[in-house]
C-alpha cells in the first residue's frame, strides 16, 4: 500500500515537473512551424531582379515530373509584349497539387531556376478544381520598381533565354 | 457483438475496418472462453496495384511510386529499387552517395523503431511512453527534413546516386541529436526491462522458439528476438554497409519483451553507424550518369528494412520501363508468426502480439493469390477482375 | 555476284551492292555512323566531317599486282594516314572500316566542338530539342562543357521569317546545306542559299515572297538542328509530349502517309488538337516527303463551324433535330421517292463510306454519281500503273508521259518523283497545251491547242506518222507510264485523254509489265476508290440531279462550286446531305446529317496507283457526329430493313472486300503490314533521315491490274482525233479552261489560317497577245463574265498559252468545270 502511494506520488511529481518545461508542441495555426531550408513545399515561379519571369516555358519540369502533375504550354513573345527573356514564354502553367508528390525533380530540371519548391505547406482543397494552381497563383508578385509582365522592352535587350548558371548552394 | 457460433466455439472477427486497427486487415480468432484456439488472417484490403502500375511507368517514375509503398520505411523501398536498377544498368554509384543512402536508412530505422515503440506502448496501455517516444521521433524527422527536404517521403534517392548532400550544419545537427537520443534510449531500455506495468504485458507473452521462427520464415527484429541471426546488412552487405558494418542484436527468449529489447538496442547500433558515417564520409560526386533505357536482364535486390528483409525482383526488357517489378515486404513474412503465437493466449494479448511484429498492412497488399479447390493458383488480370465482381456481389 | 561487294565494318561482315557508301553499308549492319550533312535521299557532299572513320584497304603489291598477305594468311591492310568521310566513300572489296575507335571518337568530339562554337545552346526553348541530331550526337560524342565564352560566339539573328511558313534561327544553323540542296536538287525551287562567307555565312531566301516553294516544310524535317522551324509548330509543344497517330493526307491522289502529332491543349479548351503533321516513310508512296498543303492543311479539324446536330427542314427552315427523328424522316421520304434516287459522292469519302452509299443506291435502284470532272477510273483496274514500288524507283529504261496535267500543282509529290526519275535516267515526254514546270526535264514536249488533247496523246503512238522524236523514245521504252490530269479539260475531254492514253499504252505493247500503266492524277484522295466501289461521273450532273426525286450528297458541295448545280438542286424534290459544315449544298437540303472528318475516325483510301491504305483516328470525335458509313447504314437499315451489322469501319471493309473482286483478301490487318524499307530511316536516329516517322502502321496494299494478271480485258476504242472545242478565230469571246491550283480554297483547305496566307488569288492566265487584244496587261484586274455573272481575276501572261484562251483556276471562286466561252473585259 505504502509502495503504491509512493509510486503514485512519483508519477505525479513527474507530471508536476513537466508542467514547468517548455512544451514541444506549437499552437498551430496561430504559430507556424519553421521549416528547414531544403523543405519542399508549394512551388513558386520566380522572377529576375528586373521583374521578368524566369520561366521560359520549356516544359522540362513537366517532362521530369514523375507524377505528371505539371502542364506547360508555351507561346512566342515579342519585345512589345515581353514576359521572359528569349522568344518563348509559358502561356499556361499549371500544377495539380493532387498529383504533385513534392519530389523536387522539377526544380532540378529547370534550366533557369524558375521553379522553386518553397516553404508553404498549407495545401488543402475542397474541390478537385481548386487543387490546380495556375500561373498567376504560382508566380511571385512583381517587386516595386518593376512593371508587371507582359511589358514593353527595348528591342533586342533580352535575347538570351537561358542565363549563365552556377551550381546551387543548398 | 459480432460473434458467430461455430460448433462449440466462438469466432471473433476483427476488421477489416476496426477502431483498433490503423490499417485494414481482417482477422478471425476462434476462442474458447477468453483463450484463443485458432487464428486466421485475410489481407488485401489496401491493394493498390502498385506492381502493375510500375510496369506502366518509367524507371524514374517507378522510383517515386515504389517509395510510396510504405509511409514509414519509404527510403528503403526507393533504395532497394535504385540498387537493383543500378545493378541491371551496370553503373557504379559513387561512394559518397552510398554512404548517404546508409545514413538516411539508419535515420529512418531510428524513426521507425521509435514509432513502433510508441505504438506498442500505446497498445499496452502505457501512453506516457508513447508520448515520449513520438516526441523524440520528431527529432529524427526534423533532421530528415533538413537533410532531404521532406519528413516522410524523403525523395533523396535518384537512380545513380542521391540528390542531397550532407553539409557541416546538418552533420553537426545530426551528431548532437544522436547524443540526445542516446540518453533517451538509455531510459527506454530501462523502461522496457524494468517497468512493471509494461513487463506484465510483455514478459512471457507470444513466445516464439528459434525453430518456429526459422520455420515460419520470420525476418528482421522479430526473428532476431527469437535468437535467429538474420540481417541482410551482414549477410549480403549492400550500399555502404561493407564500409560501415552493422553489428547484429539478438535476444534468446523470443517473447514480446525480447522484441522490445532488440528494437531498442538496435537504436544504439544505428547511432553508432550514423556517427561512423558522418565522421568518415567519403568525398566525391553524388550521382553518376544513368542510362534511360536499362539493358535487358533481371535482378534481385535485398535490403534490411526496419521490419526485416525487403526483397525486390526487377526484370528489364531493354526499354525505359520495367517488364516486372516484384516486391516482397518483411511484414508478409512475419504475419504467419502472429497466427502461430496467438494460439493459447488471451484475446486481450492479441493486439500486443500483433504489434510485436511491427506490421505494415499496405506494404503487403500488392499481390493477390487465390486459394481455390485445386489449391494455390495463379490468376491473370481478367480472372482477377471477374473474381472481384463475384466476390463483392 | 559481280556487283556485290563484301566488306568488314567494326568486325562484322556485310555484302552490299557496288557503289554503296560506307554509311549506308554500316546501317545495314545496324551500326550508326553519325552524319549531319549527308542524307540518303540526296547526293553526298562531305561537308560536316562528322562521319570520319578509319578505312583500311587490302594492300596490293605493285610489282605483282597481287594482294600482300600477313604471316597468318589474311590480307595485309593499309590504313590511310587520315580518316575518311564515310558518307562520300563508296565501299570496295575487302575494305575494313573502323567506325568506333578512340581516334574516331576524338575526331567526332572535335567536329562537334567546332559546330558548337557559335551554337546558342538554347535547347530548352528550341523546337527541335528532344529530337535533335545535334543534341543527340553531342550527348553521345561531344564534350561536357564549352571552351567558348558566350560573348566570343558569333551572334546571329534568331528570328528570321524566311517565308510565311518557315522561320530560320541563324545562330542554331550548322551550315550543313541540307535545306539548300533539297530545294535545289529535289524540289527544283532554289529559292534559299548560302550568303556571305566564313563565320558570317548565313542562309537566306532569294525569292519574293520569301521561301516560295510548295515543298518548304520538308526542309524543317531534314534540318539536323533547330534552325528551320515551321510557323505552325513554332513553340507549340515539346516533341516528347506529343502523341502520334498514323493517317493519310486527303488532299490529292498521291495518298501521302503521314503521322499527326497531337496534344491536349489549354488554348483549345482542353481538347486534343493536332500540333503538326509529319511524313511517315512509305517508299512506294511519298518516301519521306510532304508538300506544304499536306503538312499545313489539317486545320479544318479545329473549325468551330462544324455541325453537331442533325438538321431537318420544317416549314421551309432548317432546324436542329435528333438523330432518331432525322433518320426516321430520311427513311420515310426515301421510301416514298425511292424510284428515282441519285447519290452524289466525292473522293473525299473513304472506301467504307462509298461502299455503304453505293449499297443504299442499289437498294433503291438509283444512280451512283461521282462528283469529279475526270474519267478513266474504269481503265485503271485493267491497265493501271501498279508497280508495288510506286514511282520512287523509276529510272533508266522507263518513259514517263505526262499528259494534260500541271503535275506540280495537281500532285506535288508525284511531280518530285517524276523529276527524280528523270535524274535517274528515265525519259520524260510532256504533252500539254502550255508550258509546265516539267518541261525543262522533258526529252520531248508536245504542244497542242486546248481541245486537241486526245490527238496529241495519240500522236505519240510509235506507228503514227506524226510521232517523230517522241515516238522514237516511246518505241525504245522498256516501260511506259502515262500520267494524265485535268489541265484545261472537263469530263468529256478527260474521257478522250484517258482513252487516248490507254491506246498509247496498248500500242506500245508494254502492258502487263508491272512498271507500265496508266496513272490518272485524280483531284481528290479517294476518287479511285469511288470508281472501284461503283461510282461514275455523269456528263450532265445538273440535269440528273434536277430530275431526281431523292438525292443523297456526301462529301461534296456542288451548290457552292457552281450556280448551275445550285439551281438544279433547288428542283430536286428531296435532298439528304452528309456534311461536316453547313455548306451551300447543305443549306438547300431537307436533312443534313453531321458527319465526322477523317481525322476523327478510321477508314481506308485507294490512291491513284490503286494502293489501298488505312488511316486511323487522330483526334477525339466531335460529340453528336457519326462517320459517313454509319449514317448511310442507319438510313439503309430503316429504308430496306437491312441488318445493321456494320458498326465499325473494319467490318464494312470486310464486307467490301468480300464483294469487290479486286479487294479480295484485304482486311485492315493486311493494310497494316509492313516490310523493312530502304534506305533505313526512322525515328530513333533522327540525324540520318530527319524527323520523318518510321512506318509501323502499315504500307498499304497495292492492287493488281488485269493486264499484270494476264486476264482478258477489253479497252475502249481509240478516241477520235477531232477537236473537241469550237474554233475561236473570229469570236468575241475567249475559251476559258479550268486548271488546277494547289493552294486553293476547297472546303478543307480554306480553314487553315496559315495556308490562307499562301493561298493563290484568282488569276486569268493568257497569252500576252490575247491580253493585249483585250486591253489587259499582267497584274491588271480582269472582269470575266460567265453565265451572266462577273468574276474578278488578276491577269497573268504566259507565251506558251494558246492564244484566245484564258486559263482560270478551279476552286478559287470562279465556277468552271469544263471549257466554256467567256467574255473577258477590262
Amino acid at each position: 500500500m505504502a509502495n503504491g502511494v509512493y509510486e503514485m506520488m512519483r508519477g505525479l511529481w513527474q507530471t508536476f515537473r513537466s508542467a514547468w518545461t517548455k512544451p514541444v508542441t506549437i499552437q498551430y495555426p496561430e504559430v507556424k512551424r519553421q521549416v528547414s531550408k531544403r523543405y519542399r513545399g508549394r512551388h513558386a515561379l520566380k522572377r529576375y531582379a528586373n521583374g521578368l519571369e524566369k520561366c521560359i516555358g520549356c516544359s522540362l519540369c513537366a517532362a521530369a515530373c514523375p507524377a505528371d502533375a505539371i502542364f506547360v504550354e508555351a507561346s512566342e513573345q515579342t519585345d512589345e509584349n515581353r514576359y521572359s527573356p528569349g522568344e518563348r514564354y509559358a502561356s499556361t502553367y499549371e500544377i495539380n497539387y493532387l498529383r504533385c508528390i513534392f519530389c523536387g525533380l522539377c526544380e532540378d530540371a529547370c534550366p533557369t531556376e524558375a521553379i522553386v519548391l518553397e516553404d508553404n505547406y498549407e495545401l488543402s482543397f475542397e474541390t478537385r478544381e481548386s487543387a490546380i494552381y495556375t500561373k498567376d497563383m504560382l508566380l511571385d508578385a512583381v517587386s516595386a520598381p518593376n512593371q508587371p509582365t507582359p511589358r514593353k522592352v527595348k528591342p533586342g535587350s533580352f535575347n538570351r533565354s537561358v542565363p549563365e548558371m552556377k551550381d546551387p548552394v543548398d | 457483438m459480432p460473434e458467430t457460433k461455430h460448433g462449440d466455439k466462438f469466432i471473433v472477427p476483427i476488421g477489416p475496418q476496426h477502431p483498433a486497427l490503423k490499417e485494414p486487415g481482417h482477422f478471425e480468432f476462434t476462442v474458447d472462453g477468453e483463450t484463443v484456439t485458432g487464428a486466421s488472417v485475410r489481407l488485401g484490403f489496401v491493394h493498390r496495384g502498385i506492381e502493375k502500375a510500375a510496369e506502366e511507368r518509367t524507371y524514374i517514375q517507378d522510383l517515386y511510386l515504389l517509395e510510396r509503398i510504405c509511409g514509414i520505411c519509404s527510403h528503403v523501398h526507393a533504395m532497394a529499387f535504385a540498387l537493383g536498377v543500378e545493378k541491371l544498368a551496370g553503373v557504379t554509384v559513387p561512394e559518397r552517395a552510398q554512404a548517404i543512402r546508409v545514413l538516411v536508412a539508419e535515420m529512418e530505422r531510428i524513426h521507425s523503431h521509435l514509432l513502433w515503440l510508441g505504438v506498442a506502448a500505446h497498445e499496452a496501455g502505457f501512453d506516457t511512453l508513447f508520448m515520449y517516444a513520438w516526441r523524440d521521433r520528431e527529432k529524427v524527422m526534423d533532421l530528415l527534413e533538413q537533410l532531404c527536404g521532406n519528413r516522410v517521403n524523403y525523395s533523396i534517392n535518384v537512380l545513380g546516386g542521391v540528390k542531397e548532400d550532407v553539409n557541416d550544419v546538418i552533420r553537426d545537427g545530426i551528431l548532437s541529436a544522436m547524443d540526445y537520443l542516446e540518453t533517451r534510449t538509455v531510459l527506454y531500455l530501462k523502461l522496457v526491462t524494468t517497468e512493471r506495468t509494461l513487463i506484465g504485458r510483455t514478459r512471457g507473452i507470444g513466445i516464439m522458439e528459434k525453430q518456429t521462427a526459422a520455420r515460419l520464415g520470420t525476418v528482421g527484429p522479430t526473428a532476431r528476438a527469437s535468437g535467429l541471426e538474420r540481417d541482410i546488412r551482414l549477410e549480403a552487405p549492400y550500399a555502404a554497409y561493407l564500409q560501415y558494418p552493422a553489428r547484429i542484436v539478438t535476444e534468446q527468449t523470443g517473447d514480446l519483451e525480447a522484441r522490445f529489447i532488440v528494437r531498442v538496442k538496435e537504436l544504439y547500433e544505428s547511432f553508432r553507424l550514423i556517427r561512423g558515417i558522418l565522421s568518415t564520409l567519403p568525398g566525391g560526386e553524388l550521382t553518376t550518369k544513368m542510362p534511360r533505357r536499362i539493358p535487358e536482364g533481371e535482378t534481385i535486390s535485398r535490403v534490411e528494412a526496419p521490419r526485416g528483409e525487403l526483397f525486390y525482383y526487377i526484370k528489364s526488357n531493354g526499354s525505359d520501363k520495367p517488364d516486372r517489378v516484384k516486391v516482397r515486404t518483411p511484414s508478409i513474412n512475419n504475419f504467419a508468426s502472429v497466427m502461430a503465437t496467438a494460439v493459447g493466449h488471451k484475446l486481450a494479448d492479441i493486439p500486443m502480439i500483433l504489434s510485436g511484429i511491427d506490421p505494415c498492412f499496405s506494404c503487403n497488399d500488392r499481390m493477390v493469390s487465390i486459394r481455390g479447390s485445386e489449391g494455390q493458383q495463379a490468376v491473370d488480370w481478367e480472372e482477377l477482375r471477374l473474381y472481384g465482381i463475384e466476390y463483392y456481389r | 555476284m559481280a556487283n556485290e561487294i563484301t566488306l568488314t565494318i567494326d568486325g562484322k561482315q556485310v555484302t552490299v551492292p557496288a557503289g554503296t557508301l560506307i554509311v549506308d553499308a554500316a546501317r545495314e549492319l545496324g551500326i550508326d555512323i553519325p552524319v549531319f550533312c549527308y542524307h540518303p535521299k540526296m547526293e553526298p557532299v562531305g561537308m560536316c566531317r562528322m562521319c570520319l572513320v578509319e578505312v583500311g584497304r587490302p594492300m596490293v603489291d605493285r610489282a605483282t599486282n597481287q594482294p600482300v598477305m600477313e604471316a597468318d594468311g589474311t590480307p595485309k591492310l593499309q590504313f590511310g594516314p587520315k580518316m575518311e568521310t564515310a558518307c562520300t566513300t563508296p565501299v570496295s572489296a575487302g575494305m575494313v572500316v573502323i567506325g568506333m575507335s578512340d581516334k574516331v571518337k576524338a575526331a567526332r568530339n572535335d567536329v562537334l566542338e567546332f559546330l558548337l562554337t557559335s551554337h546558342p545552346l538554347d535547347c530548352p526553348i528550341c523546337d527541335k530539342g528532344g529530337e535533335c541530331p545535334l543534341q543527340n550526337l553531342t550527348m553521345g560524342f561531344g564534350k561536357g562543357s564549352s571552351r567558348f565564352e558566350f560573348e566570343d560566339k558569333q551572334h546571329n539573328q534568331k528570328h528570321v521569317p524566311l517565308g510565311e511558313l518557315i522561320y530560320l534561327d541563324r545562330e542554331r544553323c550548322i551550315q550543313c546545306g541540307r535545306c539548300v540542296r533539297f530545294q535545289k536538287d529535289l524540289a527544283d525551287d532554289p529559292v534559299i542559299g548560302f550568303y556571305q562567307r566564313g563565320r558570317n555565312l548565313v542562309i537566306d531566301t532569294s525569292s519574293e515572297p520569301g521561301f516560295d516553294s510548295i515543298f518548304s516544310g520538308n526542309t524543317t524535317d531534314i534540318c539536323p538542328v533547330g534552325a528551320l522551324t515551321t510557323a505552325d509548330f513554332r513553340f507549340g509543344a515539346r516533341p516528347w509530349e506529343l502523341k502520334s497517330a498514323a493517317s493519310l493526307c486527303n488532299h490529292c491522289a498521291v495518298g501521302c502517309n503521314l503521322t499527326y502529332n497531337t496534344r491536349r491543349e489549354a488554348k483549345s479548351d482542353g481538347n486534343v488538337v493536332i500540333k503538326r503533321a509529319m511524313p511517315r516513310q512509305n517508299e512506294a508512296v511519298n518516301e519521306i516527303w510532304l508538300c506544304d498543303k499536306g503538312r499545313f492543311g489539317y486545320h479544318f479539324a479545329e473549325s468551330h463551324q462544324r455541325l453537331e446536330k442533325p438538321l431537318i427542314r420544317k416549314d421551309g427552315e432548317l432546324v436542329e433535330s435528333t438523330w432518331d427523328e432525322a433518320l426516321d424522316m430520311a427513311a420515310k421520304e426515301l421510301r416514298a421517292y425511292g424510284f428515282r434516287f441519285v447519290s452524289l459522292a466525292s473522293g473525299r469519302l473513304s472506301n467504307e463510306d462509298l461502299y455503304e452509299i453505293k449499297q443504299l443506291t442499289e437498294n433503291l435502284h438509283g444512280q451512283a454519281c461521282l462528283y469529279s470532272p475526270m474519267a478513266g477510273g474504269d481503265l485503271t483496274p485493267l491497265i493501271g500503273y501498279a508497280d508495288p514500288q510506286g514511282l520512287s524507283r523509276v529510272g533508266k529504261g522507263t518513259v514517263i508521259v505526262v499528259a494534260a496535267s500541271n503535275l506540280h500543282q495537281e500532285a506535288p509529290i508525284w511531280w518530285m518523283q517524276v523529276r527524280a526519275a528523270v535524274k535517274r535516267g528515265a525519259k520524260l515526254i510532256v504533252v500539254n497545251a502550255r508550258s509546265t514546270r516539267l518541261d525543262k526535264f522533258a526529252s520531248a514536249v508536245v504542244r497542242y491547242r486546248f481541245g486537241r488533247e486526245a490527238e496529241a496523246v495519240l500522236s505519240l503512238v510509235p506507228a503514227a506518222e506524226t510521232s517523230g522524236e517522241s515516238g522514237k523514245i516511246i518505241a525504245a521504252a522498256e516501260n511506259l507510264v502515262v500520267l494524265y490530269g485535268s489541265d484545261g479539260i472537263g469530263l468529256e475531254g478527260s474521257r478522250q485523254v484517258a482513252a487516248a492514253s490507254a491506246e498509247l499504252l496498248r500500242a506500245s505493247n508494254l502492258l502487263g509489265k508491272p512498271g507500265s500503266g496508266l496513272l490518272p492524277v485524280w483531284q481528290r484522295a479517294n476518287d479511285q476508290g469511288a470508281w472501284d466501289t461503283g461510282f461514275t461521273p455523269v456528263d450532265d450532273l445538273a440535269k440528273v440531279v434536277s430530275e431526281a426525286d431523292g438525292v443523297l450528297i456526301a462529301g461534296a458541295d456542288p451548290a457552292g462550286d457552281h450556280p448551275a448545280y445550285a439551281a438544279a438542286l433547288k428542283k430536286a424534290k428531296f435532298i439528304i446531305v452528309q456534311e461536316q459544315f453547313l455548306t451551300k449544298t447543305a443549306q438547300l437540303a431537307d436533312i443534313v446529317f453531321p458527319v465526322q472528318s477523317m481525322l476523327e475516325r478510321d477508314g481506308s483510301y485507294t490512291n491513284g496507283t490503286r494502293r489501298v491504305q488505312r488511316f486511323m483516328p487522330v483526334v477525339e470525335k466531335l460529340p453528336g457526329t457519326r462517320p459517313d458509313y454509319l449514317v448511310t447504314a442507319q438510313v439503309r437499315q430503316k429504308v430496306v430493313h437491312s441488318n445493321l451489322e456494320f458498326i465499325s469501319a473494319a467490318q464494312v471493309f470486310m464486307v467490301l472486300a468480300a464483294h469487290l473482286p479486286d479487294y479480295q483478301n484485304l482486311t485492315y490487318a493486311t493494310l497494316m503490314e509492313t516490310v523493312p524499307q530502304h534506305p533505313i530511316l526512322g525515328r530513333s536516329d533522327v540525324y540520318y533521315g530527319g524527323t520523318s516517322f518510321e512506318n509501323r502502321q502499315g504500307l498499304g496494299v497495292q492492287l493488281g491490274t488485269a493486264a499484270n494478271r494476264r486476264d482478258k480485258y477489253s479497252l475502249p476504242a481509240a478516241p477520235s482525233t477531232q477537236n473537241q472545242l469550237p474554233d475561236l478565230e473570229h469570236a468575241e469571246e475567249l475559251m476559258a479552261v479550268p486548271v488546277a491550283e494547289l493552294l486553293d480554297t476547297g472546303t478543307i483547305t480554306q480553314k487553315s489560317v496559315l495556308l490562307g496566307k499562301r493561298t493563290s488569288t484568282p488569276f486569268a492566265l493568257m497569252h500576252p497577245k490575247t491580253a493585249q487584244q483585250k486591253g489587259l496587261a499582267a497584274g491588271d484586274k480582269a472582269k470575266i463574265s460567265l453565265a451572266g455573272v462577273t468574276y474578278q481575276a488578276v491577269v497573268r501572261v504566259d507565251e506558251s498559252v494558246p492564244t484566245l484562251h484564258v486559263l482560270l483556276p478551279r476552286s478559287l471562286g470562279i465556277p468552271l468545270d469544263k471549257p466554256v466561252l467567256v467574255k473577258v473585259i477590262q
